[in-house]
């Protein structure tokens, strides 16, 4: 199992194919389109985020 | 051979009934996996699972615990399937009870708890304690520039909201110790080997963060099994913090991954410093030693700790705290928000839900801003067996293709029930053991349990056994 995920492990941007090669100050240097992130997130977050937040009360683990 | 597994706690709520108790609903999650599994007993609610992992519910939180596996790559993999598997019971459970339930990957509600993501790496016996105790506490700390999985608010309870590296920083006392919910160590000094305990430990490292980002999963197990494996060779740089429990807290907060640390002895290095002396140290033994994929761990790791020297932003294609603070800080400067806006905690603990749909960092993920490291079909394989190459499969083969005859399974052994009602204690104590190939799939329930007895008859492992539910 090792080898076979050592073989297929590598660094992709995956929306740009041509772009797999990139180095770490080109893959930088593209601008993360944040609206565009919270967009698709924003319909399914809770309306209320403070009593949401304040609801998240766990127990103490390890 | 390395033996790498990891443990995560999940934080659990059901968020229109948000006192519910975490207990019940953890328990409903365990219970309603669907994928092969041992059966839930009422009041343990323990599972050994198909692909050789355990589902359980551990202090209120559905815990998951990987197969053992020989390599960060197939351990991050296996980290990732407990993701997939507990979002698929918590679906199945949320059914059942008719309640909406959430699931969390991190390490702290904010309010004074934390949970843990524990990694387990099996050493030789022949190892020092006291090497551990030296050496461990100085890299655990450092590592936390590519470790840590980001968080709003400083202090247990959050009472300052400014953001910081690491999610279990603040809830460490002191350099060693056994706790592992109060007063907690950064050595965590228990020792069940699940095997031969004249051979093995089993180092518990509790000190780390649960990440997201399956790169950072990837680099933090790499590193520590590589140094793990120098450390035991007599591979250790030069440096030791004098004061790692301030020093976790100091780099937690450094925002700019350039404090000063002193040193015992005097002076002064940062993080980033003494990672680089850590590398060193693991270069040096590879060029002593066979460590599979070791160069490409060094190299990722060198990467990693120079572009955290040029600008940590340039690391938010691999990290889980640039990449969330990259979008938080958007976020506050878009919509004029400080740090203690209700937005920027929703959207931290957003960051951990398990919910694709839900998770901003699901979204970078789709969005092609991370880097793809494990492929998710390799992840697909995880959920669905055992690794080949440790007794997790063994253990896995078992429980997935005999569930009648498995009476019960732990780490290192199985019970199995023969046609004629005998129990069979099938032990694998040595954890490299008992991989694809050491049993034959095509036998009957009966055959395999003849054939077990008959391989360890007359061999001394009982006397040196130690067994645990």
């Amino acid at each position: 199992m090792s080898e076979r995920i050592q073989r297929r492990r590598t660094r992709q941007v995956t929306d740009d194919a041509s772009a797999s090669e990139l180095t770490s100050t080109h893959r930088a240097a593209k601008a993360v389109d944040y609206d565009a992130i919270l967009d698709e997130i924003d319909s399914v977050l809770e309306a209320d985020a403070e009593e949401y937040v304040r609801s998240f009360v766990q127990k103490g683990g390890q | 051979m390395a033996i790498i597994g990891t443990e995560t706690e999940y934080g659990i709520l059901a968020p229109d009934e948000p006192a519910a108790d975490p207990e019940v609903l953890s328990a409903a999650v365990v219970d309603s996996y669907p994928g092969p599994g041992t059966p839930s007993l009422a009041e343990t609610h323990n599972r050994v699972l198909g692909n050789g992992a355990r589902l359980y519910v551990d202090h209120g939180h559905p815990e998951y615990s990987t197969p053992e596996t020989t390599n960060a790559a197939d351990a991050t993999a296996h980290d990732l399937a407990g993701d997939a598997i507990v979002l698929r019971a918590a679906a199945e459970a949320s059914r059942r009870l008719g309640v909406r339930l959430k699931l969390f990957k991190n390490n702290t509600d904010g309010k004074g708890s934390s949970y843990g993501f524990h990694e387990n790496y099996l050493l030789s016996r022949a190892l020092e304690w006291e090497s551990i105790v030296d050496a461990l506490p100085t890299f655990l700390v450092t590592r936390v520039v590519f470790t840590g999985a980001g968080r709003v608010g400083l202090g247990t309870h959050g009472d300052s909201a400014e953001y910081q590296l690491s999610q279990r920083a603040d809830f460490f006392e002191r350099v060693s110790g056994l706790d592992t919910t109060a007063n907690r160590g950064l050595v965590n000094t228990r020792d069940e080997p699940h095997a031969r305990p004249s051979r093995w430990r089993r180092l518990h490292v509790i000190a780390g963060d649960a990440n997201r980002s399956p790169y950072a999963t990837w680099l933090k197990l790499a590193t520590a099994s590589l140094s793990l494996a120098a450390l035991e060779a007599g591979f250790t740089p030069p440096g030791r913090l004098a004061d790692p429990v301030a020093a976790f807290r100091t780099v937690s907060r450094d925002l700019s991954v350039r404090a000063a640390l002193p040193l015992v002895g005097g002076g002064t290095a940062s993080a980033l410093n003494l990672q680089r002396r850590q590398r060193d140290a693991c270069a040096a033994y590879l060029a002593t030693a066979e460590f599979t994929g070791g160069d490409e761990i060094v190299r990722e790791w060198s990467e990693m700790l120079d572009d955290l020297d040029r600008d940590p932003a340039s690391t938010a294609d691999r990290l889980d705290w640039t990449a969330k603070l990259g979008l938080l800080e958007a976020v506050r400067e878009r919509q004029g928000l400080a740090w203690d806006a209700p937005r920027v905690a929703q959207l931290d603990l957003a960051w951990a839900d398990l919910d694709a749909s839900a998770s901003p960092f699901s979204a970078l993920e789709r969005a092609g801003r991370l880097v793809g490291w494990i492929e998710p079909a390799t992840v697909a394989e995880a959920v669905a067996g055992p690794p080949t190459d440790t007794r997790a499969f063994a253990r896995g083969y078992l429980v997935a293709n005999h569930p009648d005859a498995v009476v019960a399974a732990t780490w290192d052994s199985v019970h199995v029930r023969d046609t004629r009602g005998l129990i069979h204690n099938l032990r694998m104590s040595e954890p490299h053991g008992h991989a694809r190939g050491s049993i034959d799939v095509s036998a009957t329930i009966d055959r395999l349990c003849a054939d077990w007895d008959a391989a360890t008859a007359g061999r001394g492992a009982a006397s040196d056994y130690t067994a645990r539910s």
